[in-house]
């Protein structure tokens, strides 16, 4: 809780700069705007992940990750809310439909299979949100937005380091179980046998029609 | 016998001999007995990119040589991190197949899609895109339920073919097929070193081959093509 306190701590400085900022001097840049929207959304969909955790997770430690992540981007999207709305930035109200299926296809898992699931779709998640505010601290112009951007990268930092070492003491697979139809097994004719088919096909054709027309004609 | 009656008979029985020949010839080997590859080693280690970042200089400058005063410290070290990859184009099709985070059960199996037509990126593991270590891609070859997938590609690829990742971002990594190995499930399968986020960046397709077991529903093999990185 001491290492959630540091990395936090920084929040209520931000907070309290936008509140006492007054209206934006510098208008926000697309990278900007798509940063704050795709953090939020992000926020958004970690809270719910992390529910989820809570209510369907096996292990101890994937429903304490769960909890951790409720309550930090929970704060980490208090501090962002009056930045966006400062900037006149417009927010989603709740995770886009791709996010609520990737959860969803989560929970479909049961027993220890939802652990690795959630696991892996959480250091998928996190790894593109972190990416996204690297690429906001390059390109980035708004003051207050990158500030928000210095103080998310730690913390979920933070999030993507404790999903690996959880996920390390799965260890890496010993087996891959990848094939269960044996439709790549099949061999079927070879090239030769398709060409001797086709050209006796033909004369069986034509010798037919032959003997038809010619008792044909008998009659 | 007429002549023209005589004709339609030979030709009637050559196109029957013809036919029961075709059918009877040895049936093909099997697709997923793919035989391995590897590329010449010259080529695999020169289409790696350098450890060192480009700007990096490659010996030490000399000793006489005035060095610039520094004037401003160093921005705080940022490790580059990738977003985590979305979809995969292969050589086979240009359609792009989804991919979905996966990783291990307690059992020591890799949780896979269910349908061949997802593929799952091992996420514990490096992404397209990281600067080092080896991103694993696996799939079902094919399935009793859904039939045969993309992955079935694999077995027919050929050293240079081109792989492209996409991430989240947007991004296409891209990588040549430089070999292609086959392990046997009895021998302990894919080595567990393949799953590895150092060394060289590289990216691993992994599905099954070889023989099929219809008694179990299980190939003998695992399959796994690397690639190295191209620009």
């Amino acid at each position: 809780m001491r290492v959630l306190n540091r990395l936090l701590a920084p929040l209520a400085v931000v907070g309290t700069v936008v509140l006492l900022a007054g209206p934006a001097q510098a208008a926000p840049n697309d990278q900007d705007t798509s940063w704050v929207q795709a953090a939020h959304l992000s926020n958004l969909a970690e809270i719910a992940a992390g529910n989820a955790a809570q209510q369907q997770a096996t292990t101890q430690e994937v429903k304490d990750l769960g909890a951790m992540f409720v309550q930090m981007h929970t704060q980490l999207d208090s501090a962002l809310a009056p930045v966006a709305q400062q900037l006149g930035i417009q927010l989603q109200p709740e995770p886009t439909a791709e996010q609520q299926a990737q959860l969803k296809a989560v929970q479909a898992n049961t027993g220890r299979a939802f652990d690795t699931a959630w696991i892996a779709q959480q250091i998928g998640s996190h790894s593109t949100t972190l990416a996204a505010t690297q690429q906001e601290l390059k390109a980035g112009q708004d003051p207050t937005v990158l500030a928000q951007a210095q103080t998310a990268t730690p913390v979920v930092q933070q999030h993507l380091d404790e999903l690996r070492a959880l996920a390390g003491q799965y260890g890496v697979p010993t087996s891959v179980p990848a094939g269960s139809g044996g439709q790549a097994a099949d061999g079927g004719l070879p090239t030769s046998s398709w060409a001797l088919i086709g050209v006796g096909g033909a004369a069986l054709l034509a010798g037919g029609a032959g003997l038809v027309r010619r008792r044909a004609t008998q009659a | 016998m007429s002549r023209p009656r005589l004709r339609h008979l030979v030709l009637v029985g050559a196109g029957t001999v013809l036919v029961g020949t075709g059918l009877l010839l040895p049936a093909e080997q099997p697709r997923a007995a793919a035989p391995d590859f590897a590329a010449a080693p010259p080529a695999a280690t020169s289409s790696a990119p350098p450890l060192q970042p480009p700007s990096a200089p490659a010996t030490p400058q000399p000793p006489d040589t005035p060095q610039p005063p520094v004037t401003t410290p160093p921005p705080p070290p940022i490790v580059p991190v990738a977003a985590a990859p979305v979809s995969v184009v292969l050589p086979a099709s240009a359609d792009p197949v989804p991919l979905e985070p996966v990783g291990t059960l307690s059992s020591g199996a890799l949780l896979l899609p269910e349908r061949p037509t997802v593929l799952g990126w091992f996420a514990a593991g490096a992404a397209p895109g990281d600067p080092a270590g080896t991103a694993v891609i696996a799939g079902h070859i094919d399935s009793a339920v859904y039939g045969a997938g993309p992955l079935e590609g694999l077995l027919a690829l050929d050293p240079g073919d081109v792989v492209a990742v996409t991430d989240a971002a947007g991004v296409a990594h891209r990588y040549a097929v430089a070999s292609r190995t086959s392990y046997p499930k009895a021998s302990g399968g894919v080595p567990a070193e393949t799953f590895t986020r150092d060394g060289p960046p590289q990216l691993a397709l992994m599905t099954c081959g070889g023989a099929f077991d219809e008694r179990t529903g299980n190939y003998a093999d695992n399959v796994v093509v690397l690639a190295t990185p191209v620009a």
